[in-house]
């Protein structure tokens, strides 16, 4: 049935509205995946199949509708009450909680089923899904490449069928960077557009929950039902839901998008090759590029590493061991000692970014003070590229300055210098929609190798993910680059 | 040398509100089984986020308010690094900056108490320490706080205490706490240092924690000032420094010093927006709080004309302020619009304690039949008077000229004329107005 995942997720329910398919044979084809692919690419923490068929077989005959029944994975940084929630950390091996997060409850309510739990690097540290404490993911198009990170489980996922549709998370190219490695579609909402209750934080001004898809108009339907106002979540906006997957248009006639010069002069040829076809083709259909400068390739980044890092040290203070997670069995004399003791169990990542947190506010001279220094700025950038919008529909850059990555490169500290150019690069095209909550679609636009798909990252101003998604569709459509298949 | 405590509170007191500031939790914890109002968020588990609770921001404007604060547009939370078991997310969600009141005051005893500011925090768990372990209670975790940090103003203990009582009375008042000490929903902080020279600080202050009644911040107070004076004494300064006090000795003990202190890292919530409260929804609440004292005392001296020595002294009891103006009510529902009025029921109130058990009816009736005699005795002394200088001139002439023994004369014969109705003191006024 490689034809049946082939299908985007409103024909699927056509199929079965149709009675030439079932729920619990969509599911069934979901576990023969899992069956066949998951001992290589270990995209999954823990699956939760045989509670997924159960479901899929009672909703059978009551009905259809656009996520009903359909395969869903959930990085395992979103808490899910029933199923062990890890953030692929030591620290919480085993638990368990008994809540929900609401992007995932936004989905299970839509009739999404659970599959698993992805797998990701520690707290969401990482790029590559190497920082995971239990497994490395390994990419579906090679697997000796990684999937990118920290949403590599999820886009492993993805791109291997054994979900049609992940919730992860966005954090510093999170969703866009596996996206493109995998061969897959993610979408990252504006900042505030849907609930981060539930998500496991990391840098709380920074993240925010996304959708990846094998194509766009599932990774639509995903994020129609992740977005909207959550009660829960004080930084959530009230606007109006939209009706992403029906306003799909692909007329872009007219729409004008900047690429940003000084990336493209500092990626490889081959990304630069397929970033021009792409343009060839927008342009032919009608939509204006243009290059544009950019105010400064390090400033952004240096703002994300102070935010990033004050926000991680507070976030990760909770565990202590004392009320969940991970708890010394060893006697410990002092208070001091015991909390030392299960702090221990972080990984070494994560123990970098709590104890390289800056001193963030001077208490006798609070607006002195490196955190609000960067805050200043971070208003005055954002102000600039605000302004940008008003002329531009999006700006696009790479989806990720690095073609394809073989595991265990990273580690290597001759690769880490040669390539601390792309580094910081990488870092200039990914910081903007996370400092300043522009929505961003990340998509397939080409090969570099049959094993190594490359992708295109597409921000636009605040709450115009129609936008995105419908630049995103009209490229999709007009090239067939759609449910892309690894050949492995 | 003389050395004068300088003195400055932080007081905390427990909002009563119905939930929890950041969750749904019921907020009233007092005599609650352990841990069975938790959740998720209050417990500070994973991917949990706190949601500002509305009314514990409307009713620290309103104590905020009362202290004549100025009342910021917007409320900013911030987040206080550490690490203790009864904290359970590793931080408290309290305000550094933009608190949601500033640089107000209450006068104690004709005395100005500037107040620096006050804000909104959460509370933490409480440990219960058994013999051989020690378990932690959530029930307190999260409930609304609301700190009060005065200027140290203060330089007697009996200035503090009437400040505490003023304090509770307002919150009371307010009706958003209870603030009842034995069940620790006010607690209180001291700190204390003593100098030679009143118009500078200290370069040093001794806080003490943790204090639950009035006794015992007057028992810490007097120790620190007796430790204090004995190191200065000895031509040392103190060492600034957190000390904990014990009840059964009466004495302040070592905690921490400023060096061990820990750094805080304050940083801005990321979880919590700036809170903006339109000016006109502040006029709203501001609108419907209570009077406070300082407005009542303003208002009894404009509204009714009384002085305002007499107005502090029925406003001081709400009982009396409310008699009052049932009195009040009660003579200008019967017509009698003259504002002499006011000042003759205030001293009836405060020289006549007996009247004040009778309905304010009858209160008033007595209150207008003792303007009526005044004033009837008032044309009776002037024609009186009148008539006794007509009859003895030759006398006049001489008081004019500087005997004034002969005023007696004149009383005496004013007094046998009105037949015993004018008392000699109403007589020896009149006649001395005339005779200048």
């Amino acid at each position: 049935m490689e034809n049946l995942l082939n299908k985007t997720i409103p024909q699927i329910q056509e199929m079965i509205a149709g009675g030439k398919l079932s729920y619990f044979e969509l599911m069934g084809e979901i576990e023969n995946n899992v069956k066949e692919k998951e001992d290589d690419i270990k995209a999954y923490l823990t699956l939760d199949l045989k509670k997924a068929k159960l479901k899929a077989k009672k909703l059978d005959g009551v009905g259809t509708s656009l996520l009903n029944g359909i395969p869903m994975s959930v990085k395992d940084t979103f808490v899910t009450s029933g199923v062990k929630t890890t953030v692929a950390s030591k620290m919480l091996a085993d638990f368990v909680p008994e809540y929900d997060a609401v992007s995932y409850k936004r989905l299970i309510d839509s009739g999404a089923l659970l599959v698993g739990k992805t797998n990701m690097d520690e707290f969401a540290h990482g790029f590559t899904t190497e920082y995971s404490a239990f497994q490395v993911t390994r990419n579906p198009w090679n697997l000796n490449n990684v999937p990118g990170g920290s949403s590599g489980g999820a886009a492993a996922s993805i791109a291997s069928r054994t979900a049609l549709i992940a919730l992860a998370s966005e954090n510093f190219g999170s969703i866009v960077q596996p996206a493109a490695l995998c061969g897959v579609v993610g979408i990252k909402p504006t900042y505030g557009r849907a609930s981060r209750y539930g998500i496991i934080a990391m840098a709380s001004s920074l993240e925010c929950p996304g959708i990846m898809a094998r194509c766009v108009e599932d990774a639509a339907i995903g994020l129609e039902a992740i977005v909207g106002v959550d009660p829960l979540d004080a930084t959530t906006l009230n606007v109006a839901k939209e009706r992403f997957y029906d306003q799909l248009n692909l007329d872009v006639k007219g729409k004008k998008i900047a690429v940003i010069k000084p990336i493209m002069q500092a990626v490889s040829a081959e990304i630069v090759l397929a970033i021009e076809e792409m343009i060839r083709v927008y342009k032919k259909m009608g939509v204006e590029v243009r290059e544009i400068d950019w105010y400064d390739l390090d400033i952004d980044s240096k703002i994300y590493d102070i935010l990033y890092r004050s926000e991680v040290a507070s976030n990760l203070a909770r565990y202590d061991g004392i009320r969940y997670g991970y708890r010394t069995e060893k006697e410990t004399k002092t208070l001091d000692e015991l909390y030392q003791q299960n702090r221990d169990m972080f990984g070494k990542h994560v123990k970098r970014q709590i104890v390289t947190a800056p001193i963030t506010i001077d208490k006798d001279n609070p607006r002195d003070s490196i955190y609000y220094q960067a805050l200043k700025i971070r208003r005055k950038n954002r102000d600039y590229i605000d302004k940008l919008f008003l002329e531009y529909d999006a700006i696009v850059t790479p989806a990720t300055t690095f073609g394809e990555l073989a595991i265990g490169k990273t580690a290597d500290e001759k690769w880490r210098e040669e390539n601390r150019n792309l580094a910081r690069i990488n870092g200039t095209a990914m910081c903007p929609t996370v400092l300043y909550g522009y929505p961003s679609i990340s998509f397939p636009i080409g090969f570099l190798k049959p094993t190594a798909p490359v992708g295109v990252h597409v921000f636009s101003k605040r709450l115009n993910e129609q936008g995105i998604l419908n630049l995103a569709y009209a490229y999709q459509e007009a090239t067939g680059l759609k449910c892309l298949t690894p050949k492995t | 040398m003389k050395l004068t405590p300088i003195i400055g509170l932080e007081v905390h007191i427990e909002l009563s509100t119905h939930n929890k500031m950041f969750c749904n939790c019921l907020a009233d914890h007092f005599g609650t089984e352990p841990n069975t109002q938790i959740c998720p968020v209050c417990l500070g588990m994973p991917g949990t986020l706190p949601v500002p609770n509305k009314q514990a921001l409307i009713n620290t404007i309103k104590i905020a308010k009362a202290l004549n604060c100025k009342i910021n547009n917007e409320f900013i939370f911030a987040r206080k690094h550490y690490f203790y078991p009864d904290l359970p997310k590793g931080y408290q969600i309290t305000q550094f900056q933009d608190p949601v009141g500033s640089d107000g005051w209450i006068e104690i005893g004709g005395k100005k108490i500037r107040i620096n500011r006050v804000h909104i925090e959460e509370d933490t768990g409480k440990l219960l320490h058994e013999k051989d372990e020690s378990l932690v209670d959530f029930n307190r975790a999260g409930v609304p706080l609301v700190e009060i940090v005065s200027e140290p103003d203060f330089h007697k203990t009996e200035e503090v205490i009437a400040y505490l009582k003023e304090v509770r009375l307002i919150v009371r008042n307010l009706a958003v706490a209870e603030a009842r000490m034995e069940r620790g929903q006010m607690r209180l902080e001291p700190n204390i240092s003593l100098t030679s020279n009143v118009s500078k600080l200290p370069d040093y202050k001794v806080e003490v924690k943790n204090i639950n009644s009035f006794r015992f911040v007057k028992g810490a107070i007097k120790y620190e000032i007796k430790r204090q004076t004995k190191i200065l004494a000895k031509g040392k300064t103190p060492k600034q420094e957190t000390r904990g006090y014990d009840s059964n000795d009466g004495k302040t003990f070592f905690q921490r010093s400023k060096e061990t202190t820990t750094e805080y890292r304050y940083f801005p919530e990321p979880d919590i927006p700036p809170v903006v409260f339109e000016k006109d929804e502040i006029e709203k609440i501001v609108r419907a709080m209570p009077e406070t004292r300082t407005d009542k005392i303003k208002r009894f001296v404009n509204d009714y004309q009384i002085k305002e020595e007499s107005v502090r002294k029925i406003v001081e009891d709400k009982k009396k302020a409310d008699y009052f103006e049932a009195v009040w009510k009660e003579i200008v529902d019967k017509g009698n619009k003259d504002k002499k009025y006011g000042q003759q029921i205030a001293n009836f109130i405060i020289n006549k304690k007996h009247l004040i058990g009778l309905p304010p009816k009858e209160f008033a009736g007595k209150i207008v039949e003792s303007m009526k005699t005044k004033r009837v005795d008032e044309n009776i002394l002037q024609i009186i008077l009148g008539e006794v200088l007509e009859d003895h001139q030759g006398l006049v002439g001489e008081y004019k000229q500087g005997k004034h023994e002969v005023l007696n004369f004149l009383i005496g014969k004013a007094m046998s004329m009105s037949k015993g109705k004018l008392n000699a003191i109403v007589i020896k006024e009149g006649l001395i107005k005339r005779l200048n």
